[in-house]
């Protein structure tokens, strides 16, 4: 199946356009399984699946579904 | 060590500069900077006294590890009662100035009274003289500087300095050190222009002594490779904080069009992307990324404007490289205010810096101002003829240097927004806590920074307190009075260090005791600096309460808390702070009505404050 990924920040450039527009991953997968296949796995901080937070302890029970929208957020605060 | 232990105390009623030595009781309870100042500002002065008249004290404080081979210890505070909120001010700067004033000999640089003719200070070590301004008044802040140093031959000297806004008591006047770095909050610009003191200029030759040289080395290693590893250091540094513009956008919460909408057409205009591309003329608005002293994050950035652009065509005194946008200048600059030119936003940027004003308050009383007049409110004839629609890019930058020079309708923007809206009969349309505007958050997207807001010492401030991710993972309530709480404490604790709060996502309170236990005598712990930052936050409470402010200040507009956030996460959504305030309250052993309880004040030793 494939996901549409939305990636803030200094994440934005991570991924070519194509990509982002169809992340490929395995049917049935996790939200955790998709943020640890990324390259930039290490700087996902905060995660939600069609406008709804998903926290970190729960990102391994939430299984997606084709055409979820999952956005990324880095570790990031005010300034 | 790690203070200096002394302080310096200028009296400018009367002309005189006198050393003495720090307090270190004192300063074993409060640390430095922003807790020592409150100390010192409690002792110095009655609260209820008015913030612009010669009984305020102005404060410019270092901490501890403030000067030091410590990452960050560049910051410094100034700390005084606000004319814009009449509350505890305490404004945070980074740049060169703060450790230029620790090396000269200083922790604490205390100003009192008021001198009758414009004077500027000069500090050289032990060498400190009040000298006339009278070639400076009326200068800006970079024409302030740049004559400084010329005229003293020194171009290592360090200058902090106010331009005509501060001279002028517009209500959000900053202070400017190092051309682009600013204790921006509050109005404490305008308490130094009250007092006729147009800059101060300091050349310090000393080191800083430390308890443990070897240990603090070691230590300092260590936590530096700490935060280098750390991907909000490598956001920050790649980045600056403009990233946070697109994940607000994502998330639903930037401020748009004086906080109607949470979500901004334009923002690719505007963002990190926009600023690192080259625009169809072939300019790039991003030059390079800065740090100031000692600093190893280097978030600060410098930018310029394409000289095409209207702002600046004619202008070349304006063709050079100045601080860039940071996310709280893009928000105010940009999506408050609906403009998406971003040559516009860092020209507006420039102005800030230049005459020394607040970009945030400014930016907020700006986009009151246009819903003020597209209601039909204010007309044509009251803007100087400058339509303020929201999204006109020419009334941003003209309204800012009307400001700035304190000229035609620049002079009712200098009101800020409460009180902007108070004298045109709408006050429900300023976004502002105790007077002070709002930060690039929507409250009600995120309840625990409406809460950090509401509970401000300073008024709304989103570096007051860290409930950021706790409000990106849960757009409701719960444990938000208890993350706001804790966080003011830590957030204290850290600005009394005299280090940069940029570092927090990598240290903990653990990482800076253990640093400042190798440069202070003394045991230093998490727990003992967390107990030290609530005892600020109970003193800064105490302050404002004897200044006259009541828990009903501890509120947010009713846009925030009766008008349903329109999209994005939390669509729907207002701020429930009847929910959050009690519970917070309780969590602080405050009474229902937001008082100290005796049994709070004992424990952390504050009795001698009780109201």
């Amino acid at each position: 199946m494939k996901v549409k990924l939305d990636l803030s920040g200094e994440l934005d450039d991570q991924l070519p356009d194509s990509a982002v527009q169809a992340w490929a991953t395995p049917d049935g997968g996790s939200l955790a399984q998709l943020v640890s296949s990324l390259p930039f796995a290490d700087r996902v901080a905060l995660t939600s699946v069609n406008g709804v937070m998903v926290p970190p302890d729960k990102r391994n029970a939430y299984i997606l579904n084709d055409g979820d929208e999952v956005m990324m957020l880095p570790p990031i605060k005010g300034g | 060590m790690g203070w200096q232990k002394k302080i310096l105390r200028v009296d400018l009623t009367a002309g005189t500069c006198v050393a003495e030595p720090l307090n270190m009781d004192w300063a074993n309870q409060y640390v430095g900077a922003r807790g020592l100042a409150t100390r010192y500002l409690m002792e110095g002065m009655d609260p209820a006294a008015d913030a612009l008249s010669p009984e305020n004290n102005l404060i410019f404080a270092n901490g501890p590890l403030g000067g030091t081979m410590a990452s960050t210890s560049g910051r410094y505070v100034v700390v005084t009662k606000g004319p814009l909120t009449g509350a505890v001010a305490c404004s945070n700067s980074g740049g060169k100035f703060g450790a230029e004033l620790k090396f000269a000999g200083y922790d604490l640089l205390i100003v009192t009274g008021k001198s009758e003719e414009p004077v500027y200070l000069l500090i050289e070590d032990d060498d400190v003289s009040i000298k006339s301004a009278a070639h400076l008044w009326g200068k800006t802040v970079w024409k302030t500087e740049e004559t400084l140093k010329a005229q003293h031959h020194s171009e290592d000297m360090k200058v902090a300095s106010i331009g005509v806004a501060g001279e002028q008591g517009v209500y959000y006047a900053c202070i400017v050190n190092d051309l682009h770095r600013a204790a921006g909050r509050s109005g404490v610009g305008a308490v130094m222009g009250s007092k006729g003191l147009k800059a101060i200029a300091v050349r310090g030759s000393r080191g800083i002594r430390v308890d443990d040289p070897k240990r603090f080395m070691q230590v300092v290693k260590e936590k530096n490779a700490k935060l280098w590893i750390d991907p909000s250091r490598k956001g920050l540094t790649k980045t600056g904080t403009l990233a946070m513009i697109d994940v607000m956008q994502s998330f639903g919460g930037l401020p748009t069009n004086n906080f109607k909408d949470v979500q901004f057409d334009g923002v690719g205009k505007i963002n990190h992307k926009a600023v690192t591309t080259k625009d169809r003329n072939g300019h790039q608005n991003l030059i390079t990324n800065k740090a100031c002293f000692g600093c190893t994050i280097a978030c600060g950035r410098i930018a310029h404007v394409d000289k095409d652009h209207f702002t600046v065509s004619n202008r070349k005194e304006y063709w050079h490289a100045s601080g860039g946008l940071e996310y709280e200048t893009a928000f105010a600059f940009g999506p408050v205010v609906g403009v998406d030119d971003v040559n516009a936003l860092t020209f507006a940027n420039y102005l800030m810096n230049e005459h020394g004003m607040d970009p945030i308050s400014f930016g907020v009383t700006l986009a009151a101002a246009m819903e003020l007049y597209e209601m039909g409110v204010l007309t044509l004839e009251q803007t100087d003829g400058i339509p303020l629609t929201f999204g006109n890019a020419e009334a941003l930058t003209v309204m800012a240097e009307k400001t700035g020079k304190f000229e035609g309708f620049g002079q009712e923007l200098a009101l800020g927004s409460k009180r902007l809206c108070e004298k045109y009969g709408h006050p429900e349309l300023a976004m502002v806590v105790k007077g002070q505007e709002f930060a690039g958050y929507d409250s009600r997207a995120m309840q625990g920074m409406g809460l950090g807001y509401a509970t401000g010492n300073r008024g709304a401030c989103h570096l007051r307190h860290d409930t950021f991710t706790q409000d990106f993972e849960d757009i409701g309530t719960t444990g938000k009075a208890e993350a706001c709480k804790t966080s003011q404490d830590d957030v204290s604790a850290i600005d009394s260090v005299g280090i940069c709060l940029f570092t927090a996502s990598a240290w903990d309170l653990g990482d800076l005791a253990d640093q400042l236990d190798a440069a202070c005598e003394g045991e230093w712990t998490a727990e003992r600096l967390r107990e030290s930052g609530e005892r600020t936050w109970n003193l800064e409470r105490l302050f404002n309460m004897k200044a006259g402010l009541t828990m009903a200040d501890d509120t947010l507009p009713p846009r925030m808390l009766n008008d349903p956030v329109k999209t994005g996460t939390a669509k729907g959504n207002v701020n429930e702070l009847d929910v959050m305030l009690p519970e917070y309250y309780s969590l602080r052993e405050w009474s229902e009505s937001g008082v100290p309880t005796d049994a709070v004040l004992k424990r952390l030793d504050l009795g001698a404050f009780s109201l």
